[in-house]
């Protein structure tokens, strides 16, 4: 278990469809980064590529189902979401 | 003469050097050849974008301008040494993550920048300017004051017949405006109003903001405060002096810094350590505190000492605390080798200045104002 600096809600993060990727404001100026393929593999710590800070992303599988479709990409049958 | 020192987190030019290399040793950045009671007012950082503002009203800017936060140029992706803004009498600036906001001498509030969480104030269609943008204009025998975090912003109303307004535009997702919790406030909203108290400081942090009057008293707070912080304890305290980190509070009270929030960085001020390294009891003074997103700086004057000495502590990964005291030396790089990830205490320059040194925090970058 890694110490991390804060933990963020999937809502509060920017998610780039074309990078397939969530980010969030670091306190040094630049961003923690995560993709969206590796939360739905189980990932939840998103690393900011200019220093050692980290945060954890708060979120379930099945709230990554809409960013599946933002990015024009099939939604995963493991998320989920049956109508 | 006016100079200003930076260091720290650099990535887009930020520090007006010229170049986007962390710097570690104070560089000198800027120098004005300005009349003798010519003060710099504040520094207003934003994640990549530095505002300055001189008590003459004039402005200087310098970083990233990715998203038309500095000049309307969009050829311009950053501004890597200082340039005046064509803005005259500015009374006030702030800077929030990607935006940028500033109150002409006609109490005028002007915006520009990125802000899809409602940062602009201009509703939920515009979350991109890159002119300034008129925002809201209050009459002008009101005094007024800017405040922001990352991704709000705070415009404080103090009336000419007693009493005050806050307005709070921005992120609202844990409730660090009003309740009930929402995902924006899009447009410049009261969030706080009173016909007797006299708010004079809205301190903000990442996901928080504490409302203090004139008598240096807690009069309310919002939004998800660090748990360690107790409001009871404080709000029939006057006297204090609130600053505020992303994730943290820090309050002087008879002689203390008492820290409340994340501290895995070196943030919770240790007391005993100031008190016992660097304080002379008897001689020693504090003159003054401010805060970065994760850093802190003192200015203390020492009566046998010409001059002021400034110190940092918290997060100083990108060389925003400065080298570590016992391993500084003129011939080592200015280029920060990340040698400080966190301290207490560090005593980063003495600065010969003429008038009280002052002190400013970005995001993960350092200021210091010197008076010739």
């Amino acid at each position: 278990m890694v110490a991390t600096y804060d933990e963020i809600e999937i809502e509060d993060m920017t998610f780039l469809p074309e990078d397939q990727m969530f980010t969030y404001p670091c306190p040094c100026g630049d961003r923690f980064e995560i993709l969206l393929e590796d939360m739905l593999e189980g990932e939840n710590i998103a690393v900011c590529p200019s220093c050692s800070l980290m945060i954890d992303v708060i979120f379930e599988p099945e709230d990554l189902g809409e960013f599946f479709e933002d990015a024009g990409l099939p939604v995963p049958t493991s998320i989920g979401i049956t109508i | 003469m006016l100079q200003v020192y930076a260091f720290g987190s650099n990535g887009n030019f930020q520090l007006g050097l010229g170049h986007a290399d962390d710097i570690i040793v104070p560089q000198l950045t800027l120098s004005l050849d300005v009349d003798k009671d010519v003060t710099v007012k504040k520094v207003a950082c934003g994640g990549n974008h530095t505002l300055l503002l001189l008590s003459n009203g004039n402005v200087y800017e310098c970083g990233s301008n990715a998203m038309g936060q500095l000049c309307d140029d969009s050829q311009i992706e950053t501004v890597p040494k200082w340039s005046k803004l064509d803005m005259n009498n500015i009374k006030d600036i702030a800077c929030g993550w990607e935006f940028t906001v500033v109150l002409d001498i006609l109490n005028n509030v002007w915006i520009r920048g990125y802000g899809p969480k409602g940062e602009l104030g201009l509703g939920s269609n515009t979350t991109k300017i890159t002119t300034f943008q008129k925002i809201m204009n209050v009459p002008e025998n009101s005094n007024c004051k800017l405040f922001t975090s990352f991704q709000n912003c705070a415009l404080l109303v103090q009336r000419p017949e007693g009493g005050s307004v806050v307005y709070g535009w921005g992120s609202n997702t844990k409730c660090q405006l009003m309740n009930p919790k929402s995902k924006s406030v899009f447009t410049p909203t009261i969030i706080y109003e009173s016909d007797s108290q006299q708010i004079v400081q809205v301190a903000m942090g990442k996901n928080f903001l504490l409302l203090i009057d004139n008598e240096g008293r807690i009069v309310s707070t919002r939004g998800a405060i660090p748990e360690s912080f107790q409001l009871d304890e404080w709000k029939d305290k006057k006297g204090l002096e609130v600053y505020t980190m992303w994730s943290s509070i820090h309050i002087y009270y008879e002689n203390k810094i008492y820290s409340f929030g994340f501290g895995i960085h070196g943030q919770i001020f240790d007391n005993d350590y100031f008190q016992s390294t660097v304080m002379n009891k008897h001689t020693s003074k504090l003159i003054a505190i401010n805060t970065g997103s994760e850093h802190g700086m003192l200015v203390v004057q020492d009566d046998i000492i010409s001059g002021f000495t400034v110190y940092c502590w918290g997060w100083g990964e990108h060389g925003n605390c400065g080298r570590v005291k016992e391993e500084q030396s003129d011939d080592k790089p200015v280029i920060n080798d990340y040698s400080n990830l966190s301290s207490k205490a560090n005593e980063i320059m003495h600065v010969d200045s003429v008038m009280p040194s002052t002190v400013f925090g970005g995001c993960a970058s350092t200021w210091i104002v010197k008076y010739d």
